[in-house]
């Protein structure tokens, strides 16, 4: 069974098409990531899908109901996580999630047992009785996404959800995603970090200027580079020169864009004594190199002509 | 329509404990407009013509000082909605499976809980501490009053705070309850007010809810 589908949705901010006619869809139980950059739309599709937003053009279904015409039926069966924090800043951490627990129905026992729960799960328990606003922004974060797991929803939105934490944090909110859609629950991710992409997602959209430029698996978006090891060069010289000069080596298989000189080869253990020296001999000084296999930013690069910043 | 009520009104109560600042200036306000429009002023003042009859000034600007606490009740609803807006609250509440009138509502529950049991409060401080008390012939009058004010000037206030965006709503907050006050019957007499004033203060609900009290 299908737990969203899109189709053509588009949403305009004046004179700027923030979502351009995009249309996907997601199987219950996956972990679909929408990648891109600031600006790219993700945030806005989040907020059409979870009937914040209305939106102008096309359609969007959540576990079969339309996100225009029964926006109550969808809220009931999710839970989201915004971008910036979202919180009532002068409540305390049990009672921010006491609060959500009453807006999902649960009894007072099951209340308490899931707070407890989810204070020992995000290690908030010495942070129980304080202020929102008197925590680290780190702390403020775990509490936001914690919020989201009071009452488990069937589909989880997650609009950037570890922006500015700490690796620990990061790791930690992972996991508990990882947990989390173990039990066949949904969770929709927008993301700027490549690595939580490629480590969460089992299906990722890349977005750019409003439009899904690819989707597939991590590995079949790696794939479209055609494998192989990327050798980059840090050099001094002029990079464009170095650029035309090794392309037209027949082992080159791909010169990457971006701002490093970086190649594509078949196997760099065989080619890259070679191509060094034809880096040399091209004028340039070698500062550094380094060998590495095709990542996701790679083929976003390829896809987007830019680099996440 | 009304699908997750009484978790807001219990939201809206609970963030209320926390903000005791505006419990407190809401209790403070109207006893500071009645003491020291009522008393101090009312002493320039002299008696004033109403119905008929000639009151102190302090009993008939004792309606007034309630209406003050409504109109300000009006104004924390609406500085409640800037408030959920700035902490992004808003965003998350839209996704919440509760209706957007309960959101509303529960903001207007909670203003007539404060301020009945504030008036309730004036009204008892006002009948030992006034010569000849405070009175009313019709409580209930006095009360259906108060909560008409309250859903009204909730109702404006959180409606213009909802379309003016910020950082003007701020001083929106700040401008729009003088005027409410003073283009109304609160604090004078509209019999020998000039007519434009008149007609604002005809316009204006306050005028109202402050006869209805004055008479009843």
């Amino acid at each position: 069974m299908l737990a969203i589908e899109c189709a053509g949705l588009t949403k305009h901010f004046g004179d700027l098409t923030a979502v351009d006619h995009v249309s996907f869809e997601v199987e219950k139980g996956e972990r679909f990531g929408l990648l891109g950059p600031n600006g790219a739309g993700k945030t806005t599709t989040i907020r059409m899908l979870t009937t914040v937003i209305p939106p102008d053009e096309g359609t969007a279904k959540v576990l079969g109901f339309d996100v225009r015409r029964k926006p109550d039926k969808v809220r009931e069966k999710i839970g989201v996580v915004l971008q910036g924090l979202a919180l009532e800043f002068f409540s305390t951490v049990y009672d921010t999630l006491d609060i959500y627990g009453r807006i999902y129905k649960m009894n007072a026992e099951n209340r308490k047992k899931r707070i407890e729960y989810l204070l020992s799960e995000f290690e908030l328990e010495d942070k129980r009785n304080e202020r929102i606003d008197c925590l680290s922004g780190g702390l403020q974060r775990r509490v936001q996404v914690a919020t989201a797991f009071m009452q488990p929803p069937e589909i989880l939105f997650l609009d950037e959800p570890t922006i500015g934490l700490d690796p620990q944090s990061r790791r930690k909110i992972w996991q508990f995603i990882e947990e989390f859609s173990k039990g066949g629950y949904t969770v929709i991710l927008s993301t700027h970090y490549m690595d939580e992409a490629d480590y969460l997602c089992s299906r990722i959209g890349i977005i750019d200027y409003g439009k899904i430029s690819a989707l597939d698996t991590p590995e079949g978006l790696k794939s479209t580079l055609g494998g192989g090891d990327i050798i980059t060069f840090g050099v001094e010289g002029n990079v464009d020169l170095l650029r035309s000069t090794i392309s037209k080596l027949d082992y080159v298989e791909e010169i990457m864009a971006g701002d490093e000189l970086a190649a594509r080869v078949e196997n760099a253990d065989e080619v890259l004594f070679k191509l060094s020296e034809e880096v040399v001999k091209a004028g340039a000084k070698i500062k550094n190199i380094s060998v590495r296999k095709p990542s996701l930013e790679d083929t976003f690069i390829k896809l987007t002509g830019r680099r996440i910043e | 329509m009304f699908k997750g009520l009484p978790v807001m009104y219990y939201r809206e109560l609970h963030n209320l404990r926390r903000a005791w600042f505006a419990i407190i200036s809401a209790t403070v306000i109207p006893i500071l407009y009645l003491f020291l429009f009522g008393l101090s002023i009312g002493g320039l003042m002299g008696d004033i013509e109403y119905e008929d009859q000639y009151l102190s000034y302090f009993l008939f600007f004792a309606p007034g000082a309630v209406e003050v606490s409504i109109i300000f009740s009006g104004v924390n609803s609406g500085g409640m909605i800037s408030n959920d807006r700035y902490s992004k609250i808003l965003e998350r509440i839209l996704s919440w499976p509760i209706s957007r009138t309960s959101y509303f509502l529960a903001r207007i529950l909670v203003s007539m809980t404060t301020s009945i049991s504030l008036l309730l409060f004036v009204l008892l401080l006002g009948i030992p501490l006034v010569e000849g008390g405070l009175y009313c012939d019709n409580i209930f009058l006095v009360l259906l009053s108060a909560l008409l004010g309250i859903i009204c000037f909730s109702s404006i206030f959180m409606s213009f705070l909802s379309l003016i965006p910020p950082p003007n709503d701020s001083i929106a907050l700040t401008c729009l309850p003088p005027v409410i006050m003073l283009c109304s019957s609160m604090f004078y007499s509209l019999a020998n007010a000039p007519s434009w004033l008149r007609t604002m203060a005809y316009m204006n609900p306050a005028t109202y809810m402050t006869d209805v009290m004055r008479g009843a």
